[in-house]
């Protein structure tokens, strides 16, 4: 049914940004405020829409009054109401755990930093809601810019490594453009629901080379391997803020959207035919990110470029998940997207509170935080045990049913990589709280003890959303059966 | 007698506004060591994707897609110039971003030359609060 939430969930961030660009450019203090409040709002309409979609059936918003396939269109399916609390959601606790490290690395930026992150959180939106091809490129780019901006501000080197980032990322845009050509010229056509109904009679080497175009340059942006390298080195030289906004949500939105294109767009007939090359491909890809990626991250000493690569390996569960295309599979890819999330989210929090409270970022120097920041170790504490996979918490599950599909598929490869990838993350997550959790851990603890004292006191807003994080992954575990019926499946296209 | 090579060039020749500008792009992305360079190269393949999206839109003995009454002549599709309308804005927008970055590594390092590529980025003065 035609409905205004959805345009009004995208709206919100958006004219939220606007508001914090010039109000902040008088009063600093107002930008944080107003960044929170449009967050908690846009968190509460996407709630109540998920309550509407749930009662009536996906919300359909015209722009412009232009009917589908003439016009843009906003669509919320269930998946969509998902992936929107998701964002919304997670960035609000994102910013109310950040506060002492905005207002230390980003001194004299805040502003800036409010709006750029309003206006990520408004791309992203975008994406998750259009039901346009090319609108979604415009989403891609907004979303991309904010990220290129935040990546590059703040320290030195910062600039260097967020042109990089700017680099490659475009060159994925471009060829996710590409792409989406290749898909016009086929069928003519842009709407995604349009697209769906007219690929079939569309040559299938046109609808090939689009699908593979757009798998690549999404791939890049997803950091999938081996398109990752920009990652690591763009999390671990820019600022913490602009670093925990990336790894929590830009690369998952991403996968959202290589999903969203892949199954909805091309579906059933498609995944068992031509696209089974690229499939495949994008399957072996992830299967070697999940073990290369585990192993990489247990080699790092640098606490951020250590989740930089459990990041990579985490997509390449997805990739998996995608690439089984039956519905446990994809079912496991959607969980995990939501579950990483929250997982990395807590995890680079704690990571730059650790950065900007105690000066830590070496692996070998956690040590120090013992006693001292017990809500740190215990967000890391719940989203480590999450990010190895044990129940009852969030991210058992993706893992799960990715790997029930993989035994359904009988592809006993991915069967074999999604559990050395499981062994990889536990080795990688030891080696985080061992150092947190005894006092007899790394031998580096005891010589680096203190490295300098606390900058700040302990404030409540770290506490809130460390809370809210493991809160939200222990929910999503013990609810998971509910969600994954009324949400995941629920939203899945016929054929799988 | 005809060459079926030659055939095949000939027939879509237009299409060699998309192919150059995407290969040397591809070229000056990967062979050059300075970043306004490698910058250069991505505008050029952003172009030729450009290029690709007007080459679709294009038909032989159109004109320009207002219709006049009383008038039936075919005209070119207006679709892909509107795309492309946005894509060139997002590319401005990019190239905004991109020198604004540039300017603060030319004053940080003092050159745009790409040899700290496979380095570590320089750590920052951890004492300075």
């Amino acid at each position: 049914m035609t409905s205004l939430y959805p345009i009004l969930i995208f709206l919100v961030p958006f004219g939220g940004a606007l508001l914090c660009a010039i109000v902040g450019w008088w009063w600093v203090r107002a930008a944080r405020l107003i960044a929170l409040t449009t967050l908690g709002l846009m968190t509460g309409l996407a709630l109540a829409a998920g309550g509407k979609v749930l009662a009536t059936g996906s919300l359909h918003t015209h722009l412009g009054g232009w009917a589908p396939p003439l016009g843009i269109e906003f669509v919320m399916d269930p998946l969509t109401v998902l992936m929107a609390v998701l964002v919304s959601g997670g960035a609000f606790l994102l910013l109310l755990g950040m506060r002492t490290a905005v207002s230390t690395e980003l001194e004299g930026r805040e502003t800036a930093f409010h709006a750029l992150t309003l206006l990520l959180v408004t791309g992203m939106t975008g994406m998750v809601m259009t039901g346009d091809l090319f609108n979604m490129f415009v989403h891609l780019e907004v979303t991309s810019l904010s990220a290129y901006a935040l990546a590059g501000s703040g320290r030195p080197g910062a600039a260097r490594a967020g042109l990089h980032y700017l680099l490659i990322g475009s060159l994925g845009a471009s060829l996710y453009l590409l792409g989406v050509g290749f898909i016009y010229a086929g069928t003519g056509t842009l709407n995604m629901a349009d697209v769906a109904a007219r690929l079939a009679d569309a040559p299938p080497q046109l609808a090939v080379m689009g699908a593979a175009l757009i798998a690549g340059g999404l791939g890049i942006k997803m950091a999938l391997f081996p398109l990752h390298g920009w990652m690591p080195a763009a999390y671990s030289a820019c600022t913490t803020p602009a670093a925990t906004l990336m790894a929590a949500l830009v690369t998952k939105v991403a996968a959202y959207a290589l999903l969203r294109i892949l199954v909805w767009v091309y579906g059933a007939s498609w995944f068992a035919g031509d696209l089974s090359l690229l499939l495949g491909a994008l399957g072996w890809a992830g299967a070697v990110a999940m073990v290369a990626a585990g192993v990489l991250a247990f080699a790092q000493n640098d606490l951020r470029r250590m989740l930089a690569y459990s990041s990579v390996s985490q997509m390449g569960l997805i990739a998996i998940g995608i690439s089984l295309a039956n519905r446990d599979g994809l079912t496991g890819a959607i969980l995990h997207i939501t579950s990483d999330a929250l997982m990395k989210g807590a995890l680079v929090l704690a990571a730059s509170a650790a950065f900007t409270r105690f000066g830590i970022s070496r692996i070998d120097q956690l040590g120090a935080l013992r006693g001292r920041a017990p809500w740190t170790i215990a967000a890391i504490a719940v989203a480590g045990i999450s990010l190895i996979g044990l129940p009852p918490l969030a991210g058992f599950f993706g893992k799960w049913y990715v790997l029930m599909g993989a035994i359904e598929a009988q592809r006993w490869g991915f069967v074999v990589a999604i559990v050395a990838g499981t062994l990889a993350t536990a080795a990688y997550v030891f080696r985080i709280m061992e150092p947190l959790l005894f006092a007899s851990g790394a031998p580096a603890s005891a010589a680096s003890a203190d490295p300098r004292p606390p900058r700040t006191v302990p404030q409540a807003g770290p506490a809130i959303a460390a809370a809210g994080f493991a809160l939200a992954l222990l929910l999503l575990g013990l609810f998971n059966a509910p969600l994954v019926s009324a949400l995941v499946r629920a939203a899945l296209p016929e054929g799988f | 007698m005809t060459d079926p090579l030659l055939v095949f060039l000939v027939e879509r020749a237009p299409y060699l506004l998309f192919v150059l500008p995407v290969t040397a792009g591809a070229y000056f992305m990967l062979a050059q060591r300075n970043i306004l360079l490698s910058f250069v190269g991505l505008y050029l393949i952003q172009t030729g994707v450009i290029f690709f999206f007007i080459l679709l839109s294009v038909r032989q003995n159109a004109t320009i897609p207002i219709i006049l009454e009383g008038s039936s002549a075919p005209y070119i599709n207006p679709l892909p110039h509107a795309l492309m309308l946005t894509a060139i804005v997002v590319g401005v927008a990019l190239l905004g971003v991109a020198l604004s970055m540039m300017r603060r590594i030319q004053i940080e390092d003092g050159t745009l030359q790409e040899n700290v590529r496979h380095r570590e980025p320089r750590k920052p003065a951890r004492g300075k609060p």
